[in-house]
């Protein structure tokens, strides 16, 4: 197929998976405001979730100081963000259209009908009170993409680059959202058990739609080196960066196969994949966690690109 | 007369691109009075370029970069005879019916001071209003590289009351076409008058060619006010500038693009 | 209907269905269309305007019957008219016989906008230049049609009438098993033989063909997509398309793909920077080095404009007598030359029953409807005549046939043209049975274009039973 058709498709799915992260980050920093008492905790969750979304740099282009209400304007519809919910939104159906005849009808309703429905939003849906409908209408927006994307797609090459970009923005989300809230699962005497800390642990858990699966896997209650085991290693965990990077080996050697060519991209993501199926959590928060997820935030940007130089230029 | 060129163009680029795409037009073809012994384009990591034949039966040499670079360095070489017709072309690809030489073009676009210009020629012979013509551009359009651009028009050029051969050119075709004479630009080179000087303007050298019943093609060097010599190599020809251009490049990225040329026009071998 | 219309036998079977259907089915019907349009996404985008971005073109119900006698004319007339407009073009780009026998002016060719020194001496795949071709029709009376304009450059609007014919069948399948209709759904298959008869390395068996679209904010973008869709071939963009050594390739997950024919909806101007406007990012740089070259076929062909210019136009019937040595079978508006004294003098006797236009302008601008315009604007467009009568043609009003069309007073008689699309390649000449019929919703208007109220129509040709 074109380059420019797979990089559409790569970048289709990233853009629809962007959109339910920010949406869920949103949720996360609106939960956990609501439970603390300081207004001074409340400014730092919207601070966190800036960083946490990468939309740090673009807010502060346009704002000086941190509110919540700023905040949610600019990550869920404030068009000059890229990253904003109706921004990605809004670039995914522009991909969408372009890569029509490579989409199923239903994929393409999912977009379009999005896109349609997003249009209509009103400033009405954006008071504290709209927003949660908002929240949850992006998420269904997106799992219903989703849906569409694995039950009606040919398992083509189209299909492995789409899941390909889903797998990789999704990688990088959960390693986004750990690296920001590192801190809190760091054995610290003085908080550890403290009534924050578990709220934290909770909203972390929730952000990925991991609370229960917590629960199944370790009966017991939260400890944040299991948190980081559950996000970081286990295989059976979706949004787990394991999980993400055993599908992204598994879709990177069927393209190899199937187009003839195995690259430099094929290479870092072996690399990337098997330290995390021989990692072990007790060594990565010895060496310090926060290292070792932005090492993993950078590695995967650079794996982006050589998936780009290879395939998608 | 035996003349050896060398004419490289380094293409710069600010940044480093990826795609970079020049079409060339550098090389001279024969017909009466301009052997060509050898002649080659190429560039120095990509070799000799391949080319083909433009609708004015140009050639046309074609340079694709498609790695990441930030320079490419293009020399056009070689080796022509050239003996004098008093400007008079013969033998030459002619694909085009003469008629389509009287169309306008944006660079030669017709207007009240050109007009003008092209009454004001004396002469019952078409070969002495020709002349006269050229005469009178050279003494209205005083040479100066600084007073026009390459993309300056000939009413631009004859207003401004300066500038350099294209510009002399284009408004010898502007003004011959109205007075009936079908006329097209020619790009080449000249050698330089003083031997052993290297020359980087007037080396690579434009000048324009009017067609005369019962005569033919004729030369005409308005920037010089003579008739294409024994010094003179055409290498292409078109309505204008722009269909004749040596070099026209598009590259995609945010670069800038610049680009630095050294001519060396100079007699050679036997005839020395 | 109203009863001062009459009817002709192959519309019969339609109007006993028009008057058992009630009013509001078919009112439900035709929003049954419109919902069924917007879902399949057949728009055409209209940006920078205000409002929806992507409009709907109105579609009319009731279907334009043409009966098999008069397409068996009809297609004769379009063969020979593009049979003729190709022979011309390449006639024109090599030996230009039809000059020099004198038949046409040598400047009006050589010093037209649309001739192309660059095509000079190229010898394209199959001598084929118009591979596509779209002529505009108006009927006035049996077996009388005239060509309004020819269109050998991109012509658009077969995906309307393919999506007309589709959507009409999921609305009235009954009325489908009332008529033997020729099916035109196999036109994409035909137009994908078309371009693979003209693929210039005849050892590939299987030769690479692309669609070239400036994009996605085109407006006739919908069609690209469908016709790549409905062809299985790639939808390009320019950057996807290099050239390297004189071929063309495209960028693919599998690394550079040559191509061999390039089905281009873009405009002569765009299509190579290194060649024409230096400032298009549409086209493909080289271009023009791989078709002189040989290595790559473009259809339509570059420079195939020449031969639908409004100028040029007035000598199609001559071409169709020098190249053809035939008699014309479709018939050319007639026409007015001002520069012409005999011609002048009748255009300035009888300026209140013609239509005077400017002979290169275009969109209306600077026109005179002579039966609607008043005394004044007659005389001044008289003056303007005789000052510069090189600028100006005329033509009579035709007599435009009607055909019923749903509108919202009821069932009322509309004006209609008829664009059909004609398929030329190596291979020979074919026709899908029918054509995209535009119809003028407001009552009286002449005007079929769709920014002015125009529609659209599913065109039915009978089968001979």
């Amino acid at each position: 197929m074109l380059s420019r058709s797979a990089n559409n498709l790569f970048w289709l799915t990233r853009y629809m998976e962007r959109a339910e992260y920010v949406a869920r980050l949103i949720e996360t920093a609106i939960r956990l405001t609501s439970m603390s008492k300081s207004v001074q905790a409340g400014m730092n969750e919207w601070h966190s979730i800036l960083e946490a979304s990468g939309c740090e740099e673009s807010y502060y282009e346009k704002h000086e100081k941190v509110s919540a209400r700023a905040v949610i304007d600019h990550l869920l519809r404030d068009r000059s963000n890229p990253s904003s919910v109706l921004s990605c939104f809004e670039t995914a159906r522009h991909n969408g259209r372009t890569e029509r005849t490579s989409l199923s009808n239903d994929i393409w309703e999912a977009v379009n009908q999005t896109w349609h429905e997003a249009r209509q939003l009103t400033d009405k849906d954006f008071t504290s009170d709209g927003v949660r409908g908002v929240l949850d209408w992006t998420k269904n927006r997106s799992l219903l993409f989703r849906g569409a994307v694995s039950s009606t797609m040919l398992r083509n090459e189209a299909y492995w680059f789409a899941r390909l970009g889903l797998f990789l923005e999704r990688a990088d989300n959960t390693a986004r959202i750990l690296d920001v809230k590192y801190h809190t699962l760091l054995p610290s005497p003085d908080e550890v058990g403290g009534g924050l800390d578990y709220v934290q642990w909770t909203a972390i858990l929730r952000s990925v739609s991991a609370a229960r699966a917590y629960h199944r896997i370790y009966h017991r209650e939260l400890k944040p080196w299991l948190i980081a085991e559950l996000l970081i290693l286990r295989p059976e965990m979706p949004r787990s960066l394991m999980a993400c990077m055993n599908e992204m080996i598994y879709l990177l050697d069927l393209l190899g196969r199937e187009l003839g060519h195995e690259g430099e991209c094929s290479r870092l993501a072996g690399q990337l994949h098997s330290k995390l199926r021989y990692g072990r959590i007790d060594d990565i928060i010895q060496q310090g966690l926060h290292e070792f997820l932005t090492d993993f935030i950078d590695d995967s940007v650079v794996l982006g690109n050589e998936i780009s130089q290879q395939y998608l230029t | 007369m035996r003349i050896r060129v060398t004419h490289k163009t380094i293409y710069r680029y600010d940044t480093p691109i990826d795609f970079s795409f020049q079409a060339i037009r550098l090389t001279p073809q024969p017909f009466i009075g301009q052997r060509v012994l050898s002649w080659r384009v190429r560039e120095e990591d990509e070799g000799v370029l391949p080319n083909y034949m433009d609708g004015f039966q140009n050639v046309v040499s074609l340079l694709t970069l498609l790695r990441e670079h930030e320079e490419a360095q293009v020399t056009a070489e070689g080796v022509v005879d050239v003996s004098d017709q008093k400007g008079i072309i013969n033998g030459a690809p002619e694909p085009l019916p003469i008629l389509y030489f009287l169309r306008q073009s944006p660079r030669t676009a017709i207007s009240d001071a050109l007009k003008s210009l092209a009454s004001a020629v004396d002469g019952t012979d078409p070969v002495l209003q020709l002349h006269d013509l050229m005469n009178c551009i050279h003494k209205q359009v005083r040479y100066d590289t600084q007073a026009t651009h390459v993309q300056t028009t000939a009413t631009q050029a004859l207003e401004a009351g300066a500038g350099v051969c294209q510009d002399h050119a284009h408004i010898f075709i502007a003004c011959a076409r109205a007075l009936g004479f079908p006329s097209r630009y020619v790009s080449g080179y000249l050698l330089s008058s003083e031997p052993g000087r290297e020359e980087t303007f007037e080396a690579s050298h434009a000048w324009a060619e009017s067609y005369i019943e019962r005569v033919g093609w004729v030369g005409f060097d308005p920037a010089n006010q003579v008739c294409p010599t024994d010094q003179y190599i055409r290498t292409a020809v078109a309505l204008d500038y722009d269909g004749a251009a040596p070099v026209r490049g598009v590259w995609r990225g945010k670069a800038e693009e610049s680009l630095a040329v050294t001519v060396s026009v100079q007699q050679t071998g036997a005839d020395q | 209907m109203g009863g001062e219309v009459a009817c002709r036998p192959h519309y019969r079977q339609i109007l006993e269905w028009l008057n058992e259907t009630p009013t509001d089915l078919l009112e439900a019907k035709r929003r049954e269309a419109e919902i069924l349009f917007r879902r399949i996404g057949i728009t055409f985008a209209v940006y920078g305007e205000g409002g929806d971005p992507e409009r709907l073109i109105p579609f009319d119900i009731i279907p334009r019957v043409i009966s098999a006698a008069e397409w068996a004319f009809l297609s004769k007339g379009l063969e020979q008219r593009v049979r003729a407009l190709n022979a011309f073009t390449w006639d024109v780009y090599h030996e230009q016989e039809i000059i020099k026998a004198g038949h046409i002016p040598p400047e009006l060719v050589l010093h037209n906008e649309s001739f192309c020194a660059e095509m000079q001496n190229l010898n394209v795949p199959g001598r084929i230049y118009n591979h596509i071709s779209g002529i505009d029709l108006v009927r006035v009376g049996e077996n009388d049609f005239y060509v309004l304009e020819d269109n050998c450059r991109v012509p658009s609007g077969v995906s309307y009438m393919l999506e007309d014919r589709e959507v009409m069948m999921r609305l009235f399948p009954d009325l489908f098993s009332m008529h033997d209709i020729a099916p035109i759904a196999q036109y994409p298959e035909i137009l994908l033989e078309t371009l693979h008869s003209i693929a210039p390395r005849p050892s590939v068996a299987d030769p690479t063909v692309v669609l070239l679209t400036p994009g996605a904010f085109n407006s006739a973008y919908y069609e690209h997509c469908f016709l790549a869709d409905e062809m299985g071939i790639e939808l390009v963009e320019g950057p996807d398309l290099f050239v390297d050594h004189n071929v063309v390739y495209m960028r693919t997950t599998r690394g550079a793909k040559r191509v061999d024919v390039i089905y281009r909806r873009i405009d002569d101007a765009f299509i190579d920077p290194l060649t024409f406007r230096a400032d298009s990012v549409l086209g493909v740089p080289g271009l023009m080095g791989a078709y002189r070259s040989g290595n790559v076929a473009i259809a339509n062909a570059v420079g195939a404009g020449i031969a639908d210019d409004k100028s040029i136009y007035i000598y199609v019937p001559e071409m169709v007598r020098f190249y053809l040595g035939e008699e014309p079978i479709l018939k050319n508006v007639p026409t007015f030359n001002c520069d012409d004294a005999d011609d002048r003098a009748y255009v300035l006797e009888h300026v209140d029953e013609l239509v005077v236009k400017e002979a290169r302008g275009s969109g209306g601008y600077g026109m005179l409807v002579g039966p609607k315009a008043t005394k004044d604007q007659c005389e001044e467009f008289k003056k303007r005549i005789v000052k510069t009568p090189g600028e100006y043609i005329a033509q009579p009003t035709l007599a435009l046939s009607t055909v019923p069309t749903f509108v919202d007073s009821g069932v009322a008689p509309r004006h209609v043209d008829l664009r059909p699309f004609i398929l030329q390649g190596a291979d020979g000449i074919k026709i899908a049975p029918g054509g995209l019929t535009r119809v003028a919703l407001r009552e009286g208007s002449l005007v079929v274009n769709s920014s002015q109220g125009g529609g659209t129509k599913d065109t039915w040709v009978l089968v001979s039973r």
